[in-house]
């Protein structure tokens, strides 16, 4: 198989993701209004109460709702993933003519994409409350949030791999959407966090806290100069870091944990 | 309406309950999240004039939404059953529709105050006990908060017949009585921001009732002027109306 026939079939397997979208139009009603009621009704108040130096807080949360919604959306892939175990598309998927690898990268990709178009209106939202009119920001915006969607899928998907159990998987999603979301810089600067010493060196290893910093350096630099958790090169270096490992540990945990059938 | 019965359906439902054991300790993390993580760190940014303590403004909070998310549970059961054709084998037994559909919004209770009963023992290992008379009025609140959620989500699952609808309908319901509630802001500051329309329904919202009460009780310093007498009756209204709804909603719709 040649090089364009690999990519053409990580398209294939990548948009098949996609194509699933329509099926989600109700559950991305309910995700939309619970975000408009977060930067509305939540944000506004909450803005009103908190004093963080010369911040301005409701820009600074209304950046960290949309990554809690990306998130959320992105670690769904898990679910359909255990899902699709269940039904036994993984069996029909493993039967198409193409490598592992690619089967591997083009469901992370795809799942990633798919979790970016749900959240699409989210960061719509997002450029309209901050005002943000300067198009290449808006396209770093995206990209960024895509490239991150990509990798949380992939972690999803190696982790539904190993659980292969919809209830452990639903308790480690929950747990994971509360703690990672709280103890990170989500919902609170950086040197908020540090009241709490455990919580700081938490969220410093966080990679949500590295995803949402750089969402806002790109969004309103001027908010967040000098608060944010590493310099803007650490958080490239350490964010490209986690979607090289999230992708890797899909690919081989794709390769090596089914092989040999996955019953449990 | 003979009790058995009712109870029989109503065991039947918290014997359910505890096979959800992994969500419940999902949702039990995430209140527990709410306070520990979230309530912890925002009490070091929350200007002090405004709310001395954060942490413990936020605890009877947490206590009311624990309440209100486990009776909430019971829709979902309601939802899932009528997807699967289950009601059918409930509709055969010996006993009556009435009983049947108070069970049904009992077990709803029973969830709620099952569930809330180790955050309101933090809450009295945090503030202390409150007294006869208070630990009544707290009781009373938490018996007609989890009696109106279990209510409208039985009312919720039953609305219409698209079950994603019905799904999207009682998360909506959730969401919005979770934000637009006093749980995480103080009401100075919803009078402040909103216009008195938004204040009213905020502050008329069953989840901010219960929650008014409870740090009237614990919090007295929190809900000074508080006046206990209205919010319940206020609060035995939403009850009264909510029930009753639920109950025909779900009657009429098992039928269908």
């Amino acid at each position: 198989m040649s090089i364009w026939d690999d990519l053409r079939a990580l398209a294939l397997i990548a948009f098949w993701d996609v194509r699933k979208l329509r099926r989600y139009t109700f559950f991305l009603a309910m995700r939309f209004s619970w975000f408009l009621l977060q930067v509305l009704v939540f944000g506004l108040l909450v803005a009103n109460m908190v004093s963080v130096g010369n911040l301005d807080y409701y820009k600074f949360y209304v950046v960290g709702a949309f990554m809690a919604v990306l998130f959320s959306m992105s670690m769904v892939k898990g679910h359909d993933v255990v899902e699709e175990f269940e039904d036994g598309l993984i069996d029909y998927q493993l039967s198409l003519p193409v490598k592992r690898r690619v089967l591997a990268i083009g469901r992370a990709v795809g799942g990633g994409l798919s979790a970016f178009l749900h959240s699409l209106p989210m960061l719509i939202v997002v450029l309209a409350v901050l005002g943000i009119e300067s198009l290449p920001a808006a396209l770093a915006l995206a990209f960024a949030s895509f490239v991150f969607a990509s990798s949380l899928a992939g972690v999803a998907m190696s982790v539904a791999l190993v659980l292969r159990s919809s209830d452990r998987l639903d308790i480690l999603m929950g747990v994971s959407d509360s703690l990672l979301v709280r103890v990170s810089t989500i919902f609170y600067p950086i040197a908020a966090v540090s009241a709490v010493a455990a919580y700081y060196y938490l969220a410093k290893v966080n990679p949500l806290s590295h995803m949402v910093d750089a969402l806002r350096l790109i969004a309103i630099p001027e908010v967040v100069q000098g608060s944010t958790v590493s310099s803007a090169q650490a958080m490239i270096a350490f964010l490209t870091g986690f979607a090289v490992a999230a992708i890797l540990s899909s690919l081989v945990l794709l390769d090596k944990k089914i092989e040999g059938g996955y019953g449990r | 309406m003979r009790g058995w019965a009712i109870a029989i359906i109503s065991l039947r439902d918290l014997e359910r309950f505890w096979k959800y054991k992994w969500w419940l300790a999902a949702l039990v993390t995430m209140n527990l999240a709410d306070l520990f993580v979230f309530a912890l760190i925002f009490r070091g940014i929350v200007r002090k004039d405004i709310l001395p303590d954060y942490f413990l403004f936020l605890a009877p909070g947490i206590a009311s939404i624990a309440a209100f998310a486990a009776a909430f549970t019971i829709g979902r059961e309601v939802m899932m059953e009528l997807r699967r054709g289950f009601h059918h084998y409930l509709l055969s037994l010996p006993i009556s529709r009435s009983e049947l559909v108070v069970g049904r919004i009992a077990a709803g209770m029973v969830r709620g105050i099952i569930y809330q009963a180790p955050f309101m023992a933090l809450l009295l290992a945090l503030l202390g006990f409150p007294g006869i008379r208070g630990m009544a009025l707290v009781s009373l609140a938490t018996l007609m908060i989890v009696a109106s959620m279990s209510s409208l989500s039985i009312a919720a699952s039953t609305l219409v017949r698209n079950l994603e609808l019905q799904a999207t309908i009682r998360s909506l319901l959730y969401f919005i009585a979770f934000f637009l509630s006093n749980v995480f802001y103080p009401e100075s500051i919803i009078r402040q921001r909103f216009p008195e329309a938004v204040y009213a329904i905020i502050e008329n919202n069953p989840i901010s009732i219960a929650t008014t009460i409870y740090r009237h009780v614990f919090l007295p310093e929190l809900a000074p002027s508080a006046e206990v007498q209205l919010l319940l009756a206020k609060l035995f209204l939403w009850t009264l109306l909510l029930t009753v709804g639920g109950a025909q909603l779900y009657a009429r719709n098992l039928e269908r």
